[in-house]
């Protein structure tokens, strides 16, 4: 009978619980910005590090566990929005009325930025909030999003187009 | 946008965010971690249970043979299942059974397709699919004879062999691949565009000044070009297996296991989101997986008779 070495699974857990603490709030601001409701941003997060935790040898082989991570999170909230893609997105009453002090006019309060993405496809949208959220680069949100680096570069020029469209026509 | 208005965008995403503390519960995704994990490793058990069953029939075959040849294994039923887990469902455990079935002899699959009109006429045709893609067709069986030795192939090889691709890999592969190659398997080659594919089960948007229809067109094509799947290649157990995967990914199509003859059967009944209709339903045999029934509420009922032969054999009359 085989015997596992003391310590190694205990070892892969504390692995995991330290991956978990450094990683999930920036997860929980991507899921907020990608389906624009907080309750539903917990569960993404919870789902997503549910499976990267089942599959957690293989994040941790992963050239970059992180991305490998932020990709479950990804998929899981663009199930969770062809699952849903009726409900528009629901920005939390606090910040209806909040201004952003330090966006140009275009973008009056946080809900309308919120519900400008909203109105980005999925893939823009993840693309957008990589970007500009977590300010990761380009070669990798093309790993978070399993892309190249010119689909994410055309996802984000199409997506500021879109997003500057929108808010434009908030205003006028 | 500028690099300025990027940075001023970078600034209000982090501003929306910032004020939102969020610790996660670790408990709690280490338990649904466990879950998902043990649910994997069941699936896997019962695949390699039904494996293992397989490898007995397929020695209980060699050890008996006698020189005649026997009945084309994969229309006789395994032995019961295991139970499994229980989280196994019935239609888990024929498509873990199948998808390590030993494929059976012969190059085509031979069906008989007894058509029930709603005013009670009957039609009986044959449809004959070689594994190259060919398709023969005839009304009686001698017909089909003539047919397959003037080599009267019907057209649509490239469709046919898209569908039963897509089935093919749907056994194994990549589950979310497999369903947006069988629905876009009827896509025109010189299609200017790529409709999107739809979750499973997802009910389709309402737009303004447009009445609500309520059919996922891509499970409508899913579960349409599965039937041809199925009337193409039902003989293959990687075809029944990947077909059945495919049906019981959308949430619209209920799986009963009842019996029909006295006989075990999976009926898998797809609604109106899939069907954009009237409910119609899929009756397969329990232990085989192959295609009993196909029945339309309030419409058509076609019954079918499904066996392996050699194109040759069909040939000189000897099927």
């Amino acid at each position: 009978m085989k015997h596992r070495p003391a310590g190694t699974a205990s070892g892969a857990e504390q692995d995991f619980r330290i991956f978990v603490q450094e990683i999930a709030a920036s997860l929980h601001r991507t899921a907020y910005l990608l389906c624009g409701d907080w309750y539903l941003a917990d569960d993404l997060v919870q789902e997503a590090l549910a499976k990267a935790y089942s599959h957690w040898r293989k994040v941790q082989k992963a050239e970059n566990p992180s991305a490998y991570v932020r990709r479950i999170l990804i998929n899981e909230s663009r199930r969770s929005w062809r699952r849903n893609r009726n409900v528009t997105a629901r920005p939390d009453a606090d910040l209806t009325d909040i201004a952003v002090a330090d966006m140009s006019e275009t973008v009056a309060n946080r809900a309308e930025l919120l519900q400008a993405l909203q109105s980005l496809s999925a893939r823009q949208r993840a693309t957008v909030v990589l970007r500009f959220l977590e300010g990761l680069s380009e070669r990798e949100t093309a790993a978070a999003l399993g892309c190249s680096e010119g689909t994410v570069k055309s996802q984000t020029s199409r997506a500021l187009i879109k997003l500057k469209s929108v808010l434009n026509r908030g205003d006028s | 946008m500028s690099y300025d208005t990027e940075n001023r965008l970078s600034a209000a995403m982090n501003g929306i965010v910032a004020d939102r503390p969020y610790t996660p519960d670790l408990d709690q995704i280490e338990s649904r971690g466990r879950k998902l994990r043990q649910r994997r490793l069941a699936w896997r058990a019962t695949a390699g249970s039904s494996f293992a069953i397989a490898a007995v029939a397929a020695v209980a075959v060699a050890i008996s043979g006698t020189g005649a040849q026997a009945p084309a294994p994969n229309l006789a039923g395994p032995n019961p299942a295991p139970a499994g887990t229980a989280e196994s469902t019935p239609l888990v455990q024929l498509v873990g059974y199948l998808t390590t079935a030993t494929p059976p002899p012969g190059d085509a699959t031979l069906v008989l397709r007894n058509q029930v009109g709603k005013d009670g006429s009957k039609v009986g045709v044959w449809d004959l699919n070689a594994d190259n893609g060919d398709y023969y067709f005839a009304k009686t069986r001698s017909a089909l004879r003539a047919q397959v030795k003037d080599n009267k192939r019907q057209p649509g090889a490239a469709a046919r062999k898209k569908v039963v691709a897509a089935a093919e890999y749907a056994a194994k592969g990549d589950l979310d691949k497999a369903r947006t190659q069988m629905a876009l398997a009827h896509l025109p080659a010189d299609a200017k565009a790529k409709p999107p594919v739809l979750a499973p089960g997802v009910k389709p948007s309402v737009k303004p000044g447009r009445e609500k229809g309520n059919v996922n067109i891509t499970d409508n094509w899913v579960w349409n070009s599965s039937m041809d799947a199925l009337q193409y290649r039902a003989g293959s157990p990687t075809v029944r297996a990947g077909v059945l995967r495919l049906l019981g990914q959308m949430p619209e199509v209920t799986v009963n296991k009842t019996t029909l003859g006295g006989k075990p059967v999976l009926t898998l009944a797809a609604g109106e989101l899939a069907t954009g209709g009237a409910t119609q339903t899929l009756t397969v045999d329990a232990e085989t997986g192959l295609p009993i029934e196909y029945a339309t509420d309030g419409g058509v009922t076609v019954n079918y008779t499904v066996t392996r032969v050699a194109i040759a054999d069909v040939a000189k009359g000897t099927f």
